[in-house]
């Protein structure tokens, strides 16, 4: 191989890693876009920021399963008097439910509800903690959906189509702006409650997008991230030794064919290593103060949301461009004890209330919170009516999936803290003033990351599709900006 | 039409112009080339405005007819100056400038007007779309260039076509690779495995004594014709098929429970094993249930569009998931087969590409007439037991038992439409939750809730009652705009009152309905279960069955009719009867019918046939089955797609226009459609697989996009190269894929080193032209299939169902859904990566982090990525671990002797993994690598023995491992 060519090359390599990794931060996208030649997709990242972003990274609690509305912030003082009532049928035309069927009966709230803080938001009794910071949070009382059925919903919320193959949320973002971390992976989705949500990983999948984009479960227990540990005989000044011989013959086989994936390759197994110490320290909680388990209510080696409220916190330190949290089992159906509001829905309170009011205090106290994007939601809401499935009575107390109406809060940078926003209609059942779409939710979230939602765009099966989806009206809710 | 016909016509000749002439026509004025040189203009700056979705002023540069007269109104051709395309495109008043300012910042450059102008000065002929345009074997012209001069000996047909190409760009061919690369290339490419150390040697032997060319020739034919022979061979292409099948091992979606589909995936095996022509292969796939005469393997062909997913989470409408089964079934087979985005026709016209909207739903309805509804038993099924020299009898007699079913149910249906029918006084009706209400004769459920199980009491006055007719209606007038939830009606109790005042319960002897569809029999409705008769899961139109008692009443009778229904869809919402009529027949021949030979006859076969279809134990397999004509499903168009808003008119199965015109046969089903694909009359079918064929070998199509070989798509790098593969795949191989590949990997373009020199790489980065060998990273599947063949761990077992080869604990969370991954035992935790069990919400880690995709849907192209990840997995991953530690071991031992030196281990480690490169200077550092290790230790580093093998096991391990990382073992 001729030393210029190689040269040549080299700074090639050099120019356009630079170009990216400080021009435009990105990281993997970036130097992925370059070496495949995607000029113009190259050339389009490289507008970004569109304009001055009020938060550089995300972190999103979703709430799998979705919580009711009306027994956490939507308070309805008008739903309480029907409790019992049958439900006028002009609530129950054209519409369609997930079980209820024939004619079922109001229920106003179960737990009793105050405003609090400055703001006069209205909370209930089961999130006591939250109380202490609702002058943080943004709320949006009209959040409405199309789709009823979990998988569809939680597929609109984070990838802007109801149908599996488009990219999430995170994904766009690793494509837009790439990580600010040099040894984690910047977009990190961490599980609770047990289960993944209803539409599976590709929630957090990179769809259309290529594959390198998509999002990296982690793992509060076990290996954080997969395959992190060296194998159990193997001491890490022996796997030092292995890369520095495997560098050594990629070298001689780059010097022998001139390919220059070879020496992104040769980067990539450094970047690995640097990860494995870089993730493991990450994820390790038992560097943290006493006083900061007590506040979150963590117990390191469990999985738990607590435990992910508290990796969300190290993450976001560490430059985690997009930290997704699911919690699993919202669905108060009544169906069963685990999914009834007065039985497994407490539960679900008591595990939240703490750690993500912790969070919040944690990323303020540390000075992140005001370049840090909090958002809370479920996929949709839940009716104003009991659910009867079958048509019958039920043995537990539930309310049904409502498309409708639903509520959300965001907190943190880019946003007007202690406020309300939009609002539903007496009886909480659907969103009459400033209904918010997930389309419109993408633009915001963009915008306030400094993302003209229009202008990040991948062309794929002959359109620019974008996050914010092509095909539907969308636009950023400039009314909750700060 | 006529207008149309002509436009083709003109096409064709300006095709046949262009394939003999070159750039310059004979008064030396540049002949502009409509598709290269003005559809690009077109395409970036008016159709954004005049495309196939848009059409301001009734122009789209998407159609010629839009464009040119006499419909058209702003070309006039052969005169530039009349023509309003070019006074708009040339003004300088921004008023009248196209593209206007708004919209586009600069106007048409002066070089773009120029073609525009000469275009419409030469007649402004109008291009087809190069990748629908007839397929023709090569030109004179391009048969007949030169090969390359350096490597004269390369002279086949893709050589020389490629050579053109490299020429014009001031490259040249590569030399030939090494003996050695070109065998690990081919060996991955066409059997996806490396060669092992005995067939690499034995290979490099026998090249070694060819003393001539042609010797070496023959020996490379003899590998070639080693590797397509290979059972493996199946195994490698059907990953490929696979991904574009969206084969999985579960049914998708929130619970994403587990299908038996595994066959559909041996059957993509043993249909490449057997070079089963693509043609064949194609219609088996998307009609084999249509064939006359079909065998169960025509039927498993078919699971190939019951990959789609199936989803069962509560409350989700089935119809609605039945037709985004259908439609994904278009989007798939125009993808796979046409490289063509008519996902976007399915809510407008095409934007880009002459596709209008009703196109999408003319396709759709040649797809909507097979069974399967969203059920989660994924009917229809058939029981696959695990002897497959079973499988033709039984899928005789499950025909057999459709066929009698049809035709007992028939001597029924016959009758009851030959004769009249009373309508009986309804005295009352009653349901034990919920308000039923009588009008008339029809009986409707008016206000409340009806659960799951509930019952109806009908009390009628009947006079000579000999059958009861209940027909089930929608709530809605018909014709239905949407289907209805279900209306089933699960048993029927019929009761006659007697002289004391007590209610006698009548024996009914036979149910018989208007036709059979759905997964239940009319005869269900006489059981006490949740099986029944009426419109299950939904209900797209009135249906009607008759009950037949045993004996017939003269005379007038008070009847009490119970009619339960405990028939539920997911969600348990009730499919309860909304609607309903009761009518009586009088007539004996239903009693006569009951005891008539014939249907005694029928009845014997069916219970026979049951008899044995019953017995069956084993694969559930999900299968194609048409509908019958009767219960033909009807076929509307949805505004702007939306499946709630179906227009009126009826559409009929058939081909989209642009198509159609060009087709000489007649298109009205599945079976014609999977015939026309593969027809003369569908020059892009071919075009798109070889085009395939040719990315599988090389990483890159001649067309980048194999996704896409729209307007939209990237153009052909080398169009006579891609039509040269696809004439010679159809016409002189009749469809056969081997004979292609092997000519494709015989060429010298394939056979280039891929070492390439500075000129290579600057001119050429992406190797587009092909100045070099390719050189990619192995796909998902390879790298655990190398891993496993090198360290002999790999057990070579074909077909049968998935298997789970270990994974990371805690991997699979999915909700409602108790299955759990049980890593297998013994020899199935070796398996090649194609049997690992698929789980769509959640694939085999190791696999996506190697960029396969969810198979959620149709993928038509994996995007390689390089990522930190990867190292993790085949550096930490226990199965590749494992490997290391296997290979390590198999060093040693083979070794035989007690002493060896180290180099030899590390070769035979090297030689194993067919690691084509300086063996030497690897030798050097990995010689080295094993003696830092060892340095902890007080035992000698040069040699290994046998007393001290464990701590030399280990640190060799770790040479194994670093070797099965290497770029070189990573990539071919």
């Amino acid at each position: 191989m001729n030393i210029k060519h190689e040269i040549q090359l080299r700074t090639f390599q050099a120019e356009t890693r630079r170009h990216f990794l400080t021009g435009c931060s990105l990281g993997l996208a970036g130097t992925w876009c370059a070496l495949q030649n995607r000029t113009a997709h190259a050339e389009q990242l490289a507008e970004l920021p569109h304009h001055a972003p009020r938060a550089k990274r995300v972190i999103y609690l979703h709430m799998a399963g979705s919580p009711s509305q009306l027994e956490l912030f939507d308070y309805k003082p008008e739903l309480q008097r029907l409790t019992g009532k049958d439900c006028p049928q002009a609530f129950l035309e054209g519409k369609r439910f997930a079980f209820i069927q024939g004619v079922p009966q109001m229920l106003g709230t179960i737990f009793p509800f105050e405003q609090v803080g400055d703001s006069g938001a209205w909370v209930s009794d089961r999130l006591p903690h939250f109380k202490t910071v609702a002058d943080k949070v943004c709320f949006v009382k009209s959040m409405h959906t199309t789709q009823f059925n979990h998988g569809p919903a939680q597929l609109l919320l984070h990838t802007g189509n109801q149908n599996l193959g488009a990219a999430s949320f995170g994904s766009w973002l690793m494509y837009g702006l790439g990580s600010e971390s040099e040894n984690l992976p910047g977009f990190v989705v961490l599980i609770s409650g047990g289960k993944v949500p209803s539409a599976g990983k590709s929630v957090w999948g990179s769809g259309y997008l290529p594959s390198v984009f998509q999002g990296v479960q982690c793992r509060s227990q076990g290996d954080p991230v997969l395959f992190l540990s060296n194998p159990a005989d193997v001491t890490s000044v022996e796997r030092r030794k292995m890369l520095d011989a495997i560098e050594r013959i990629n070298q001689m086989t780059y010097q022998a064919t001139g390919d220059p994936e070879i020496l992104t390759r040769i980067a990539q197994y450094e970047m690995a290593f640097r990860m494995q110490t870089s993730a493991s320290e990450a994820f390790d909680l038992s560097q943290e103060s006493g006083a900061t388990h007590a506040s979150y209510g963590t117990e390191p080696g469990k999985e738990s949301f607590a435990n992910n409220c508290l990796l969300a916190r190290r993450l976001a330190e560490r430059g985690v461009r997009f930290i997704q949290l699911f919690h699993w089992g919202w669905d108060a159906h009544g169906a069963s004890a685990s999914e009834a509001l007065n039985a497994g829905f407490k539960d679900r309170c008591r595990e939240v209330d703490r750690p993500m009011t912790a969070l919040l205090m944690d990323l303020e106290q540390r000075g992140l919170l005001q370049d840090t994007l909090i958002v809370w939601s479920g996929e949709f809401g839940r009716t104003s009516m009991r659910e009867n499935r079958g048509g019958k009575e039920m043995k537990f107390v539930g309310r049904d999936h409502n498309p409708s109406a639903f509520t959300i809060w965001l907190a943190g940078g880019g946003v007007q803290s202690g406020s309300t926003y939009g609002a539903t209609d007496e009886l909480g059942y659907e969103s009459v003033e400033n209904p918010v779409s997930p389309h419109d939710l993408h633009a915001t979230l963009l915008h306030i990351l400094g993302i003209d939602h229009k202008r990040l765009t991948y062309f794929y099966q002959g359109l620019h599709q974008r996050l914010s989806n092509v095909t539907k009206p969308s636009r950023v809710v400039t009314e909750i900006l700060s | 039409m006529n207008r149309v016909q002509r436009t083709g016509l003109v096409v064709y000749a300006n095709i046949c112009l262009t394939l003999v002439l070159t750039c310059n026509d004979l008064h030396g004025q540049e002949k502009i080339n409509f598709n290269s040189q003005v559809r690009p203009i077109f395409a970036a700056n008016c159709i954004s405005c005049h495309g196939g979705v848009k059409q301001a002023g009734d122009v789209s540069f998407v159609y010629a007819e839009k464009v040119l007269p006499p419909e058209g109104w702003i070309v006039t051709p052969g005169n530039a100056e009349e023509s309003e395309l070019i006074s708009r495109v040339s003004s300088d008043d921004d008023e009248l400038r196209m593209p206007p300012p708004g919209e586009s910042e600069t106007a048409l450059t002066k070089a773009e007007i120029d073609i525009l102008t000469k275009w419409i000065e030469q007649g402004a002929v109008w291009g087809e779309h190069w990748s629908v345009a007839p397929l023709f074997p090569p030109s004179d012209i391009e048969a007949s260039s030169v090969a390359s001069k350096q490597h004269p000996e390369f002279d086949s047909m893709i050589d020389r076509l490629v050579q053109r190409e490299l020429q014009s760009h001031g490259l040249s061919q590569s030399s030939p690779a090494s003996n050695e690369q070109w065998l690990r290339r081919v060996s991955f490419d066409l059997i996806g495995l490396p060669p092992s150390n005995l067939e690499r040697q034995s290979f490099l032997a026998s090249c070694g004594q060819s003393s001539n060319k042609a010797g070496l020739e023959e020996c490379y034919a003899a590998e070639v014709d080693r590797l397509l022979a290979s059972p493996h061979f199946g195994e490698r292409w059907a990953a490929v098929w696979l991904d574009l099948a969206r084969y999985a091992d579960t049914q998708g979606f929130e619970k994403d429970p587990h299908r038996d589909m595994w066959p559909f995936r041996d059957w993509v095996i043993q249909a490449f094993n057997q070079d089963m022509a693509y043609d064949q292969f194609t219609i088996k796939q998307l009609a084999g249930d249509l064939l006359s005469d079909p065998t169960s393997s025509d039927l498993i062909a078919t699971g190939y569009h019951r990959n789609t997913q199936t989803n069962t989470e509560g409350g989700t409408d089935d119809e609605e998931y039945r037709l985004s089964a259908v439609i994904d079934r278009v989007n798939t087979t125009w993808t796979t087969w046409q490289a063509t985005t008519f996902g976007c026709v399915q809510c407008h016209p095409h934007p880009y590409d002459p596709y209008e909207q009703r196109d999408y739903y003319r396709c759709l309805a040649l797809f909507n007439n097979t069974e399967d509804c969203d059920l989660q038993s994924d009917f229809p099924t058939i029981t696959l037991s695990d002897d497959t020299s079973s499988w033709d009898e039984l899928y005789r007699l499950y025909e057999q038992r459709t066929q009698l079913l049809k035709q007992r149910n028939e001597l029924g249906s016959q009758l009851a439409r030959e004769l009249t029918w009373q309508s009986p006084e309804v005295l009352e009706a009653s349901s034990n939750s919920g308000e039923l209400v009588v009008n008339d004769t029809d009986i409707l459920a008016a206000s409340g809730t009806f659960p799951v199980g509930v019952e109806y009491q009908l009390d009628l006055n009947c006079f000579d009652l000999a059958a009861l007719k209940i027909d089930i209606l929608p709530s809605l007038p018909e014709p239905l705009a949407v289907a209805e939830q279900g209306a089933l009606l699960t048993q029927l109790v019929v009761q006659i009152k007697n002289e004391d005042g007590s209610w006698k319960t009548q024996d009914l002897g036979d149910v018989f309905a208007d036709y059979i569809a759905g997964p239940f029999r009319p005869t269900d409705a006489l059981e006490d279960n949740a099986a029944g008769f009426g419109g299950y899961p939904k209900l797209y139109e009135t249906r009607w069955c008759v009950f037949v008692p045993r004996v017939a009443f003269a005379g007038k009778q008070r009847v009490r009719l119970t009619l339960k229904q405990k028939g539920e869809v997911a969600g348990s919402l009730a499919t309860y009867v909304r609607h309903l009529r009761i009518s009586t027949s009088s007539s004996p021949r239903w009693q006569e019918l009951l005891v008539s030979p014939e249907l005694k006859s029928l009845d014997e076969k069916l219970a026979d046939a049951d008899s044995f279809v019953r017995k069956q134990k084993g694969a559930q397999y999900p299968i194609m089955q048409q509908r019958t004509n009767q219960g033909e499903r009807h076929t509307h168009l949805f505004v702007r797609g939306n499946w709630l808003q179906p227009e009126q008119e009826t559409v009929q199965g058939s081909l989209p226009n642009y198509f159609a015109q060009r087709s000489q046969q007649p298109v009205q089903n599945r079976l014609q459609f999977a015939q026309w694909l593969v027809s003369q009359d569908n020059p892009l079918a071919a075009r798109v697989w070889a085009n395939r064929v040719w990315a599988t070998l090389f990483g890159r199509g001649i067309v980048e996009t194999t996704e896409d070989f729209g307007s939209s798509g990237t153009p052909p790098s080398n169009l006579p190269l891609l039509d040269y593969l696809a004439w010679q795949h159809r016409e002189q191989y009749s469809w056969k894929l081997k004979p292609m590949l092997r000519e494709i990997v015989l060429s010298g373009t394939y056979r280039q080193t891929n070492a390439g020199d500075a000129t290579s790489y600057r001119l050429d980065p992406q190797n587009i032209w092909l100045s070099r060998g390719s050189r990619t990273r192995l796909s998902a599947e390879m790298i655990r299939d190398n891993a496993l063949r090198i360290s002999g761990l790999l057990n070579p077992k074909i077909g049968g169902p998935s298997v789970m080869p270990p994974q990371p604990d805690g991997i699979w969370q999915t909700v409602y859904n108790g299955s759990d991954w049980v890593t297998a035992e013994g020899q199935d935790r070796y398996r090649r990566a194609v049997y690992t069990y698929w789980k769509r919400t959640s694939p085999y880690p190791s696999f996506l982090t190697f960029d396969t995709p969810t198979r959620d849907v149709c993928s038509a192209r994996r995007i390689p990525t390089n990522t930190p990840l990867q190292a993790l997995v085949t550096l930490n991953d226990p199965v590749f671990t494992e490997c290391a530690s296997r290979l390590a071991e198999h060093a040693l031992t083979n070794a035989g002797a007690e002493r060896v030196h180290l180099r030899d281990c590390i070769r035979f480690m090297l030689e194993s993994a067919a690691i084509v490169g300086n063996e030497d200077e690897m030798l050097d550092v990995l010689s080295g690598l094993y003696e830092r290790v060892m340095q902890t230790s007080s035992l000698p580093s040069s040699e290994v023995d046998l007393e001290n093998q464990k701590l030399q096991h280990s640190a060799l391990t770790i040479v194994a491992s670093a070797i099965l990382n290497l770029d070189v073992a990573l990539t071919k």
